[in-house]
Parts: C-alpha cells; structure tokens; sequence
C-alpha cells in the first residue's frame, strides 16, 4: 500500500490519500488526475487498465484504486 | 458506409492563420492560484494561445487570411474553384451561412457552390471528405476552410474557470483534381447517443432563450444562453476507447502500420489525451506533432494547424508525404482521414490583428 501511496502522491502532491474517502466525488482529483493515475499505474504495475473501468468509483479512495489493481493482477494470472 | 476511398485528389497547399494576441496560462495564476495553474499546464500541454477575444477577430477572418495566403502562394486563378466548405461551428451570423460571405470575400465566381459544415473537432476530417466527393463529382478544385473562434468579450470581463483550453485559428486547404494524384481514403463514425457529454444546450431551437427567460429569469437566462457543458471523464474515455477502436478498425481494413505515415495529425484535445491515445495506438510520440503546447486546443482548426507547424519547423526535402489525419469531438463524431501533403506547400502562420468590417449597423436591421 506504502508504494501505492508513494505513486498517487507523486501525481497529485498535496492531496492526503491516506485519509480521503470521496477523492472524485468530493473533487479532491478530476478527469486529468484519474488519466494521469491510469497511465503510471499501467507502467508501474504491468497492467492494462480497461476503458469501462475509468469510472469515478475506482478511483475515490487508494483503497479503491488498490482494489481494482489486485482484480487485475489476479484476472491476468487466470 | 463508413469507409471511403477516393482517387485523385491533390492537396496543393495549406495555411493557417491566428489571431495577433497572445495570452499565457502563468496570466491566469493571481486569478486562479499558482498551483492550480501549474497543475492545468502539465496536464493540458499548455503554456499560451492566441485568442480573439479581446480583439474580435472571428474564425472566418482567421478563414479569410489563410485563404489569401494559400491562393498567393501557390498563385492560383481563383476562377478553378468550384466549391468552398466553410467547417466551423463558429459562424459570422446565424444565418445566411458563413460559406456564402466568404465567397464574397476571396471573389470566388457566383458558379462556386458554398455550404458550411457546422462540425467541431472533426469539422477539419469531415470536410477533407466532402472536399473529395465533390472532386469525384466533377470539381475542378475545392476551398476547405477550418477554423474555430472564440467571442469577442466586454474589456475587464473576469472569467470563472480558465479560458486557456480553447485557442483560436483558421485554416485554409486548396485541394485539386489531378489525374496522377493520390487517394484519399479513411472512416468516418458518429456516436449521437453520447451526445450529452459534451453540449452546448441552450439558444437553439430545442431550448430557446425565451424560455430560459421564462423560467429563470433575464439574468440566469443569460448566464445559461450558449453556456457548454463538458463531462471530463466521460470525454477522456470517448477517446480512449472509440477513437482507439477506430484507428484499429482503419489499419484493419486498409492495411500497413504506423511505418507507412509521416506523421499523425491529431486533434489538440489536450496533451494528456493525445500522449495516452499514442500509447494505446502504439504510434510514436515523436509523429504525433503537438502545436497544442502553443496554440492551446483550436478546435475545428487543429489538424490543419498541427500539420503546417510540423513541416514548417521540421523541413522535409520532398514534395509527397503520405500522413494521416484524425479528428475526434462533439456529436459525437470521429474520423481518421489519409492524405498525401507536400511539405513544401505546407505555409508558415499567419497573425491577424484585423476584424472584417461588415458595414452592419442596428439602425439598418431593427
């Protein structure tokens, strides 16, 4: 989680992904962040983030986003 | 019939033209916050544009002097052209249509047809198309005018959000008939029912402005009149995903591989978009040119742009080079579209500080 952290920190300083809970919704990151997001994510963990998943509620929380890197780790295993 | 394929043609020379005032993002940063707008350069690319806000130069007058320059250079007898295609949605009056004035103003033969295309940001695609069939259909040469504008606003006018994404510029592009030409081929596709991410609702007939009046009032309704709306996220997945699938489906159906273009010319949505579109594609960044950085997003006149900014700062020793362009935007409509330019013909921008005057007072039409 600690790497995750340290990614979402480096694309958008300043925002406490530790603690925030509605990171779209609240408009804590917009349109370009979650893109932004996606394409390090893709780099950084060898996955390939599908299109129907660039939805605001993968990307509310770190725990979200952690939550849709692990389906697709664990999809691309199977 | 979303393919199309169509011999012959000629793109003999294209030029753009923008208006002669520059703003910087970093202006907007005692207004917005530094932050923010560090923020909105790395994602967006951009760093100024040229707009005609302040000095009401519109996109036919943008139109207009790319026009002269293109017909100057290559001195062409305007009396070969046989069709004008105005491709905007920036229009001089709501009616009659813009095509028809700027006939007047490049002293084009009443036997030219004119028509306008009110597109966005595949206006430019969209009329490389028409452009074509009207070729195909016995025109000896045809006039494609591209461009976007934004309104001239009142002087110490203090925007809400930061004006920088949209810039403003007009092009114009001469394309002949000639036998031992090249084929222009591509897909064009429209997606109506996702129409609502990205719309401007009201003043049209669907919701005029009398009835916002009614309902909210003279200064909401003003506040609403021509008001766009954009669905961000929704955006940036219309164009990772459709227009992705779409230049799959042109490779597939036409054959060769990103080896085969010179460049692609892509619309300017943003930097964020075009670099993440590269990297679904598998196209190489360093083809992709991106005048977006300095022009901001000039919608129905980006591609046109993005070309001549290439070859006029990458000189190319030869005069055929197979490219392809491709526009994606509000409908929603999207095409990809292959022509072969000549670089050498490919004219340098042109800054416009003058606004066409066109005689019309209140005192005449009330």
């Amino acid at each position: 989680m600690e790497r995750l952290y340290t990614i979402l920190e480096g694309v958008c300083p300043g925002i406490d992904f530790r603690n925030e809970k509605a990171l779209a919704t609240d408009g804590y990151i917009d349109s370009f962040d979650i893109v932004s997001i996606i394409s390090i994510l893709e780099n950084e963990y060898k996955i390939s983030i599908p299109v129907d998943s660039m939805v605001e509620e993968n990307f509310e929380s770190a725990e979200t986003i952690m939550k849709l890197i692990r389906q697709l780790i664990s999809a691309a295993k199977e | 019939m979303a393919y199309f394929n169509i011999g012959k043609i000629r793109i003999s020379g294209i030029a753009n033209a923008v208006p002669d005032d520059v703003e910087y993002s970093e202006d907007y940063s005692s207004l917005f916050g530094e932050e923010y707008v560090k923020k909105f350069i790395a994602s967006t690319g951009i760093h100024r544009r040229y707009t005609s806000h302040r000095n009401g130069v519109t996109a036919s007058d943008l139109c207009c002097a790319a026009a002269e320059k293109v017909l100057t250079e290559l001195n062409y007898d305007r009396s070969n052209i046989d069709a004008l295609i105005y491709a905007s949605s920036s229009r001089d009056y709501l009616a009659p249509v813009t095509a028809c004035v700027l006939q007047d103003r490049l002293d084009l033969t009443e036997e030219c047809i004119c028509y306008d295309v009110p597109l966005g940001c595949t206006a430019y695609v969209y009329g490389l198309y028409l452009a074509a069939l009207q070729i195909q259909a016995g025109c000896r040469s045809v006039l494609l005018l591209a461009g976007s504008a934004s309104e001239q606003l009142p002087k110490g006018y203090v925007p809400t959000e930061i004006p920088m994404l949209s810039g403003d510029s007009g092009s114009a592009t001469l394309i002949e008939a000639v036998e031992d030409a090249s084929e222009m081929y591509g897909l064009l596709r429209s997606v109506g029912k996702k129409r609502e991410i990205l719309i401007q609702p009201y003043g049209g007939q669907r919701h005029p402005f009398w009835r916002l009046v009614e309902e909210h009032g003279l200064q909401r309704a003003a506040e609403l009149n021509n008001r766009w709306y954009m669905d961000g996220l929704e955006v940036m997945r219309f164009s990772l995903r459709e227009v992705v699938q779409m230049v799959g489906d042109f490779y597939s159906y036409f054959g060769g591989s990103t080896d085969d273009y010179d460049i692609l010319a892509c619309h300017q949505a943003n930097q964020l978009i075009l670099k993440n579109l590269a990297r679904k594609i598998k196209f190489p960044i360093e083809k992709i040119p991106m005048p977006i950085t300095e022009y901001a997003n000039t919608g129905c006149g980006s591609v046109p742009l993005a070309i001549c900014e290439h070859y006029t700062k990458v000189p190319v020793d030869r005069e055929a080079a197979e490219i392809l362009t491709c526009g994606f935007g509000i409908g929603l409509s999207l095409g990809i579209v292959k022509i072969t330019v000549n670089p050498k013909k490919c004219f340098s921008t042109l800054k416009v500080s003058e606004r066409f005057d066109d005689k019309v007072t209140y005192e005449k039409f009330h």
